[in-house]
């Protein structure tokens, strides 16, 4: 799944580092969301999307056809 | 299914880790003390003193996270972290049916060779699939 984390990342100057500290995963795990690797669970879309106040839709990009 | 606190979880380990030595070391006073199991005496030592050093390693460090807490959360994060859980789960039911298919293999060409090695193995693969389904049941129930 597509993310928009990389960019509201770097638009918040922050590392990947900090973001997982801050949600409470590990670095590797912000990695694969940001190159789409891997898809969050509702707990934390919802923790990033919290951080970042935003909306889980904000953030993560569904795609129809991918969750086909 | 309520969650445990971190801590919690390395006391129990802790206790898990005390027992496991004990165990080993009653069992290897058994195989000490039996003249019938002498012939398997060097299997029996060597894994018994694995199991014990292994626990003893384990004790000491579940003890050493404890006395530390910015270690212990950085374990807790890395045991609890989502993609971890994700991974480990992948691994451990590939893990199991690459196992199953193993133990079919090994049965069927024991077949050819010896009878009680094959039903041995035809039971262990019985007792397999029964636990395995036994097992889904009661996960099945708790989500």
């Amino acid at each position: 799944m597509e993310t928009r984390i990389a960019e509201l990342r770097r638009q918040h100057k922050l590392s990947q580092e900090e973001l997982a500290k801050a949600v409470g995963v590990t670095r590797q795990t912000i990695t694969s969301l940001e190159i789409g690797k891997y898809t969050a669970s509702l707990i934390l879309a919802y923790k990033i999307a919290h951080y970042f106040n935003l909306t889980i839709e904000d953030i993560f990009l569904f795609d129809e056809e991918e969750g086909l | 299914m309520k969650p445990i606190s971190y801590e919690k979880r390395l006391d129990i380990r802790l206790g898990v880790n005390i027992g496991c030595m004990i165990l080993s070391m009653i069992l290897f006073a058994i195989v000490l003390g039996s003249e019938s199991l002498a012939f398997l005496q060097p299997m029996y030592t060597g894994s018994l003193v694995g199991l014990f050093f292994a626990s003893l390693a384990l004790f000491l460090r579940n003890k050493k996270l404890k006395k530390n807490p910015e270690n212990m959360r950085k374990m807790e994060l890395l045991e609890t972290d989502e993609r971890n859980v994700l991974i480990l789960r992948v691994s451990y039911t590939i893990f199991t049916y690459v196992s199953i298919g193993i133990l079919y293999i090994s049965m069927l060409i024991s077949g050819f060779f010896s009878q009680t090695v094959y039903y041995t193995l035809e039971t262990l693969l019985c007792a397999d699939l029964v636990i395995i389904l036994f097992i889904r049941k009661v996960i099945g129930k708790m989500y």
